[in-house]
């Protein structure tokens, strides 16, 4: 999808309007734990991009930042050209309605005291949508999302769990956003429901022409869904690829790690020692030296940044070409 | 409390003549009812099970369709919350109808389990080391100290952490979750169960971490050579940890059989729906087929089929009777009738 120029710059592309642009974002929290670390990339209209990594990588930490849930130590974020991390009040406010978010737990996400209709209202309401207009709004929302009118009388606990991430759905897409950020909306599903909202993600896109940041721990998952992967470990990105250029050739061996550890995959298992280290005391160099099997003494010492690997994608990783 | 059939104590006696011996487990009709509110709630409908030594039996099904009751019925941990019918014939007894102070010493020793959770499973004010003795002395395989803290640490050393020694010296939470799992598969496997039971016992794992899991039940049953009962609603775990899958829907089997031939030649088109919900590399975006609807909510009963109403094939017929499961390949069985009728 996007074509690398300048290579020591990965957060630009070639592309001349991304919608958000995520440039050397850091988030260091207060016990020291680094859960952000310098990441950077971009977002065009109307494309899916997907992050994938493990509990503690930094996924969520990424997402909340760009939700200005929570405050970036450092690093830029423009959305549509406006710089994001600055903006406050009014705003602010007036461009959440562009960028919405899918939250994983359906069950926690909704008001449990509202009927499903008036958390869909409450979002509208919040931006400025005239009163006439919201009753119509949330009709046609609760039919895109496939979900009966008479469903949005009834409160949460009153749906199944994937009713209620259609509703999140109807909500977030309720103000028409170009973005939607997707933080493990598919996760706490069942299998043959989680099929059901994937399909539904895909037919907005190509009816309403949305953006995702699709945030997952299911590699296959991002990998369906998504134009662009970008690999986490340890608040970096270690890969930066389409799908089918990580899945034949992962230019990073956490990549390939992740691609041959998850079941029924068919791949060689590529089986890491031990657990990730601990994000608040992170290994020197390339963090994932430490469970990689083919580091090399180098690798303990320079932070590798993003390179064109044999594969096609970009690789934070010096033995790119052994993989 | 149990309910013992005239139809299961006849089962009991016509199973054992013939009883292969490999054979470590073998359930039949087993039926696990609650009640609440007045509503019975039929979790498990005629469940069906074999279990042999050094083989793999995963139960495979999504959120509400009965795995765990199973798991739960067989070591008979609802107490008199739920009323249970069949026969789990175990070392020649059916322990549905064991007393309470007769099926203690079978759980953890002969029968374990592996829990989902490893966090809320060990008790976060205890060493590890203490806790793996006091199983090891609560069913006599160990008596002194230094003979239990001994098989302590060679039984750390045995599911893989890194200094054993040091690890019996640890709280829980001094653990990672991988690593706290591995504890507890320790604790299971301490008095050579004959029967372990993991329900979902990767789950609330990394990939990376859960590979390395897998990797160590698979050596744990080659080498401690016990059955095993897996419990999981993830097809990729299925096809890598199971000798045999039964495939469950709402409380019933709908397709068993051998692995290969289950993931291969699915039957059942609950199965077939399931397996094509799966996102598969280089497939087209917007193409999984998602199965309409969604299972039914526990406590309702449905007339014949329980997946008719969400099946493509579903003909009138098919809420008129419960299908039964009827073979369909070498040991693969199947319960809908609509495909077997194409098929022939």
């Amino acid at each position: 999808m996007t074509t690398m120029v300048d290579l020591t710059e990965p957060a630009t592309t070639a592309d001349p309007e991304p919608l958000l642009v995520v440039n050397d974002l850091v988030k260091t929290f207060g016990n020291g734990v680094k859960a952000v670390d310098g990441v950077s990339f971009t977002i065009n209209p109307g494309q899916t991009v997907g992050l994938v990594g493990e509990s503690g990588c930094g996924k969520s930490t990424t997402a909340k930042m760009l939700l200005r849930t929570l405050s970036a130590d450092s690093g830029l974020v423009k959305f549509d050209g406006e710089d994001l991390l600055t903006m406050r009040g009014k705003q602010l406010r007036a461009l959440r309605s562009r960028f919405q978010v899918v939250p994983q737990n359906p069950q926690t996400s909704l008001n449990p005291r509202l009927p499903v209709r008036s958390s869909i209202e409450f979002n509208l309401r919040a931006q400025k949508v005239p009163k006439a207009e919201r009753a119509k709004r949330i009709d046609e929302v609760l039919d895109q999302v496939g979900l009966p009118a008479a469903f949005g009388e009834r409160f949460p606990h009153e749906l199944s769990g994937g009713q209620l991430q259609r509703a999140a759905i109807a909500r977030a897409i309720s103000t028409r956003p170009e973005l939607i950020i997707c933080d493990e909306a598919v996760s706490a599903l069942d299998k043959s429901i989680q099929a059901q909202i994937l399909n539904l993600l895909t037919e907005f896109q190509t009816e309403l022409g949305m953006a995702y940041l699709f945030i997952s721990h299911d590699l296959s998952v991002v990998e369906h869904i998504s134009d662009q992967v970008l690999v986490m470990y340890l608040g970096r990105i270690v890969e930066d690829g389409t799908g089918s250029q990580l899945w034949n050739r992962p230019g990073h061996p956490y990549t390939d790690a992740l691609l041959s550890a998850a079941p029924g995959s068919g791949r060689e298992r590529l089986v890491l020692q031990g657990d990730p280290p601990s994000p608040a005391n992170p290994p020197s160099g390339c963090t994932f030296h430490t469970r990689c099997p083919i580091a090399i003494d180098a690798c303990a010492e320079e932070r590798p940044h993003l390179r064109v690997a044999p594969g096609g994608s970009l690789s934070a990783c010096i033995r790119a070409s052994a993989t | 409390m149990t309910i013992a059939t005239e139809e299961a104590e006849e089962q009991t006696v016509s199973v054992e003549p013939d009883a292969d011996p490999a054979l470590v487990l073998r359930a039949r009709d087993l039926n696990t009812t609650f009640t609440a509110g007045g509503q019975h709630i039929h979790a498990l409908r005629g469940i069906d099970l074999d279990l042999h030594a050094g083989r793999i039996n995963v139960l495979l099904g999504e959120s509400g369709s009965g795995k765990s009751v199973t798991a739960r019925t067989i070591l008979r941990l609802y107490g008199s919350s739920a009323l249970m019918s069949g026969s789990v014939l175990y070392q020649g007894r059916n322990l549905l109808e064991l007393e309470e102070r007769e099926m203690q010493p079978i759980r953890g020793s002969g029968i374990a389990l592996v829990p989902q959770d490893p966090t809320g499973s060990l008790d976060p004010l205890r060493r590890v080391g203490a806790q793996i003795a006091e199983v090891l002395k609560l069913h006599g395989a160990a008596q002194s100290k230094s003979e239990c803290h001994e098989r302590a640490v060679e039984l750390l050393g045995l599911v893989g952490l890194p200094d054993p020694e040091r690890a019996t010296r640890s709280f829980p939470h001094e653990l990672s979750g991988g690593m706290r799992q591995r504890v507890a598969i320790a604790i299971a496997v301490s008095c050579d169960p004959t029967l372990l039971i993991a329900d979902e016992p990767t789950t609330a794992l990394d990939v990376t971490v859960q590979a390395q899991i897998l990797d160590l039940f698979r050596e744990l049953t080659e080498t401690v050579g016990s059955a095993m009962l897996m419990i999981t609603h993830d097809v990729g775990v299925a096809e890598e940890m199971a000798d045999h899958i039964s495939v469950m829907y709402a409380g019933r089997i709908v397709e068993q059989g051998p692995t290969r031939a289950v993931l291969s030649d699915p039957v059942h088109p609950y199965t077939r729906a399931l397996l094509n919900a799966i996102p598969k590399p280089n497939m087209a975006r917007g193409s999984l087929s998602a199965i309409l609807g969604q299972p039914p909510v526990s406590g309702v009963t449905l007339p014949g089929c329980s997946f008719a109403p969400r099946c493509p094939l579903a003909e009138p017929s098919c809420t008129a009777e419960v299908p039964q499961l009827v073979a369909v390949g070498d040991g693969q069985t199947a319960a809908c009738p609509i495909v077997l009728g194409v098929r022939q």
